[in-house]
């Protein structure tokens, strides 16, 4: 019995380095030694097959497992996978950038038929669309417009306070409505990734009289291409159309 | 735990995060589902055309919604120019061979057509017209996250038409 | 049915372009293999499904960022690991054994491996797959084991992730998942030794050499029986 107790913990450490060795893992000195052992002791290379035993068993049980599954099933969870796509891309665009949202926005609120949920939220989103006309470029905050609508929330809060997280959410969920009948319509608003300074190659060009001229601005991460081109003024189209 | 239930969790997350206000990210990477053809060349593509006006009078400021341009437009090229509006975007979704042509609220017109190219790099032919007449045509290759910027001149003032395309 | 990992490639390029239809082909691919680690590690057919579809979205949403430094069939299990751990995480408040609770059966070993009996008594193993009891002694040892036990025999066996790669899954260092591994395979072999010597008496070592000789004649052993009957 005793010299048994010290047999096991020997054992183990050699077992446990064949496990590895089973994995590949182990590194070329102690590989080497394993190997040399597995030469020598034919109660080791049964053990190994035992390794084998188990990782063929295992694997193939559950592969087995998996071809029970009825290929009727995998369809709809490919159904299913396709309508979380479609419903994540319209709410994607709900989150998108404001030139794209408030512009939207105000395309969707000036037809009349507005659905009555909204109504009350009209008030905050007002705010937001009197804001955003006035002057487009310079007050339209560049962030969400949601974080808009957080201010316009928080201005308002001083009058209202119980008002401002119903229109809120009203306005979220009005934005979900909005959006999407305007998708089927107008044509999908890409996403495009920020620019990179990046030389683009001209090919061939054709200067339609005027003359014009290439350059390259440079920039931190490089350059980029400008294709400077004058145009003659044109008397009969005088009234500017910016 | 169904199917339904995975549904419910996203549009969950999606909407607490509309919600809070916070940036509701809901992708790495987009990769939008164009449904067109599985080829290894590109037969399909979208650009995106920003028109700027710019014009010397201003304080030299670059609006919010033009910060993408910020480092191009403050550039010593464009010094003379001191104020700039984005005037419009327009989209365009192009096909092998099919030519786009689309007008802006400036009174250009703007030909876009898919010559070819591969993943990342596109290969197009635009035309830039005003009443009928060509400004400039020319082939180009963009790569993707690219932008060419065309500056067209009309006496002090100039609408830059900042190209940007993806497959 | 393999696939290449240079047709992978291709798929995966188109589908980064938004090809819908390559993405679907390129899924579909790995979808029952998805499934098999799964239900490997969830040991439920819903969770398991679940998961398959969590795994459309997970490389859906990130295949643009994939660059091909590693076969996609690897970036891919590293993914499917991923939501299996979580799923794991979440459930173990209704579990019995804590999935960070591995310590008693971790280390705890009932019989050192040495005095276990082989599994080579039972020939091939692969044959060993088509006797259902084989299976049912599988199925029951799988679910006797830890969660953490589990997850590392299936990423190791089913998936072929190496201990670095387990290791980060895992949280934990190589050396860990090392002795993990080794004290999972042998609860397995213990679990297994009692499974299939319960079931696998002597005498089913002669209708198991009857398979062999039927294989032996170019037939399957099941259409053997539906077509003839009698041997």
């Amino acid at each position: 019995m005793q010299t048994q107790s010290n047999m096991p913990s020997m054992a183990s450490e050699l077992d446990e380095q064949l496990s590895a060795y089973f994995d590949d893992e182990l590194d070329e000195a102690v590989r080497a030694s394993v190997e040399a052992e597995l030469e020598r002791d034919p109660e080791l290379a049964a053990r190994l097959a035992d390794l084998t035993f188990m990782r063929t068993i295992v694997a193939g049980n559950l592969e087995i497992q998996a071809e029970r599954v009825p290929r009727a099933r995998f369809e709809q969870i490919w159904d299913s996978f396709e309508d979380t796509l479609e419903r994540e891309s319209r709410l994607q665009e709900a989150a998108e950038t404001p030139p794209k949202w408030w512009q939207r926005l105000r395309e969707w609120v000036r037809p009349v038929r507005m659905p009555l949920a909204a109504v009350a939220a009209v008030g905050a989103l007002a705010f937001v669309i009197a804001r955003s006309v006035e002057a487009p470029s310079d007050d339209a905050d560049a962030e969400l417009a949601a974080n808009t609508q957080e201010q316009q929330a928080s201005e308002a809060r001083s009058e209202d306070p119980k008002q401002v997280p119903e229109a809120k959410s009203e306005a979220t969920s009005n934005d979900q409505i909005a959006v999407a009948p305007r998708r089927d319509p107008a044509p999908d608003s890409e996403v495009f990734p920020q620019p990179e300074p990046g030389e683009a190659e001209i090919r061939r060009i054709e200067f339609g009289g005027q003359t014009g001229t290439i350059s390259q601005v440079e920039g931190r991460g490089g350059t980029t291409t400008v294709i400077w081109v004058t145009e003659d003024e044109d008397p009969v189209d005088s009234e500017r159309s910016l | 735990m169904t199917h339904r239930s995975i549904h419910s969790k996203l549009l969950a997350s999606t909407f607490a995060g509309l919600l809070s206000g916070a940036p509701v990210v809901l992708a790495g990477a987009v990769t939008l589902l164009n449904p067109d053809v599985a080829q290894a060349g590109v037969t399909s593509a979208s650009c995106r055309i920003h028109a700027v006006e710019a014009t010397p009078e201003g304080d030299g400021t670059i609006p919010k919604d033009l910060e993408f341009l910020a480092e191009q437009l403050q550039a010593p090229e464009f010094a003379r120019f001191r104020g700039f509006r984005l005037v419009e975007v327009k989209d365009f979704k192009l096909e092998l061979g099919k030519v786009v042509d689309q007008k802006f609220k400036s009174g250009h017109n703007v030909k876009l057509s898919l010559l070819g190219g591969e993943q990342e790099k596109l290969e197009l032919h635009t035309e830039l017209l005003r009443g009928g007449t060509s400004v400039v045509k020319m082939d180009i290759l963009l790569k993707f996250a690219q932008v060419v910027l065309i500056p067209v001149r009309r006496g002090d003032q100039a609408i830059i038409f900042a190209y940007q395309c993806k497959s | 049915m393999v696939s290449t990992d240079a047709e992978d490639l291709a798929l995966v390029s188109a589908a980064k372009g938004g090809d819908k239809r390559a993405f679907k082909v390129l899924m579909q691919r790995y979808q029952r293999k998805v499934y098999a680690v799964a239900y490997g590690f969830l040991r439920n057919q819903e969770d398991a499904l679940d998961v398959v579809q969590e795994s459309f979205i997970k490389v859906h949403r990130y295949i643009g960022k994939f660059e091909g430094n590693s076969s996609f069939y690897t970036w891919l299990y590293r993914i499917v690991a991923n939501l299996c751990i979580d799923h794991l995480r979440k459930a173990k408040r209704h579990r019995d054994v804590e999935f960070d609770d591995g310590l008693r059966h971790d280390n705890k070993d009932e019989s050192p491996s040495d005095l276990l009996p082989h599994f080579g008594q039972f020939g091939d193993p692969s044959d060993m797959l088509r006797r259902k009891e084989i299976l049912a002694a599988v199925e029951a040892s799988l679910e006797h084991l830890s969660d953490k036990h589990r997850a590392v025999i299936v990423m190791r066996e089913l998936q072929g992730m190496s201990y670095e790669e387990m290791a980060q899954e895992m949280k934990c260092s190589k050396g860990t998942i090392m002795s993990r591994l080794f004290h999972a395979r042998r609860n397995m072999q213990r679990l297994l030794t009692e499974q299939l010597g319960a079931c696998l008496p002597s005498q089913d070592t002669a209708e198991f050499e009857e398979a062999r000789a039927l294989e032996r004649r170019g037939r399957h052993p099941h259409t053997a029986e539906v077509v003839g009957g009698g041997m």
